[in-house]
């Protein structure tokens, strides 16, 4: 059953992924993206992790996609803005390249042995929420704090590149007319 | 299958996912498509961790969870990224009023 699904997972991962690197219209190749997404968010449902599933299917396919559909609708590029098709030798450079490392990482994957799910003493409780949560708020709690401290980091950086430069030029001018009357 | 195990085949999956993910980023020159292709292989990442935190469930308590959160990390992090990597596309687009990366003043900062 869990073999099953992840199979049909994979497929539909590997097929909307092919669609998405292919496609010409970003809208396209965003919708692609978004069930492949939902696709390893079945994975992780197979794998016996429901609750990564649930964050996959509202930090993915919620809140990313719906951050890369507004920059598309917001942008709405025109053909000459989208730059040209790629050149097919330069399509060639990035096959040979992904296959190169695919070939790797199948050899190293098939040289491993003995890997197995066949896990007798498998908690019943094994990747629950309340399990997870045990180990994110005790164990792992600094590395939890750590990333609220990237997220402010990358909200900050966020708002100084999405400033025009009209406007940083008149929060300069008033600083400065401020230093001056001070 | 021959003699292939399912978290063999989980593996196999995420390589795979990877290297679609890496075709994209080396081959298109739209900087959106450069993005997701990005997205998907972190996408590939967070499988194969989970995959392994799968095989080791069965080790003394704590030994999986650890990549589970590590995942959960991974997510927050591509998401942030996300957020950068957009702003900064669309502080590109209204330089160059394009997204193609090797757009000519786009290159600026290459050389």
């Amino acid at each position: 059953m869990s073999t099953l699904l992840i199979m049909l997972a994979g497929v539909v991962i590997l097929g909307a992924a092919l669609l998405t690197v292919t496609r010409r219209n970003p809208v396209r190749a965003a919708l692609c993206m978004l069930l492949a997404l939902a696709g390893v968010g079945a994975l992780m449902l197979g794998l016996r992790s429901p609750f990564l599933a649930a964050m996959q299917v509202l930090l993915y396919g919620g809140a990313i996609m719906v951050l890369f559909m507004f920059v598309i609708m917001l942008l709405t590029l025109r053909e000459d803005e989208m730059g040209p098709e790629p050149s097919d030798g330069s399509k060639l450079g990035a096959a040979c390249m992904s296959l190169l490392t695919l070939s790797v990482l199948w050899f190293g994957i098939s040289r491993r042995g003995g890997a197995s799910y066949e896990t007798p003493r498998l908690g019943e409780d094994f990747g629950s929420t309340e399990h997870f949560a045990t180990f994110l708020y005790t164990d792992y709690v600094v590395a939890f704090e750590l990333v609220t401290v990237l997220v402010l980091g990358a909200v900050a950086g966020v708002i100084v590149l999405a400033r025009s430069k009209h406007r940083t030029d008149l929060v300069r001018t008033k600083l400065s007319g401020r230093e001056e009357g001070a | 299958m021959n003699g292939l195990t399912t978290p063999d085949l989980v593996q196999m999956l995420a390589a795979m996912l990877f290297c679609i993910g890496m075709f994209g980023v080396l081959s298109r020159r739209n900087l959106l498509i450069v993005l997701m292709s990005i997205e998907l292989m972190l996408n590939a990442v967070n499988v194969s961790i989970v995959g392994f935190s799968r095989e080791m469930a069965h080790l003394e308590r704590g030994a999986a969870e650890g990549g589970q959160v590590l995942v959960l990390m991974t997510m927050a992090v591509a998401a942030c990224e996300v957020a950068i990597g957009l702003s900064i596309l669309i502080a590109l687009f209204r330089h160059v009023r394009s997204v193609d990366i090797d757009a000519p003043r786009a290159t600026l900062l290459r050389n």
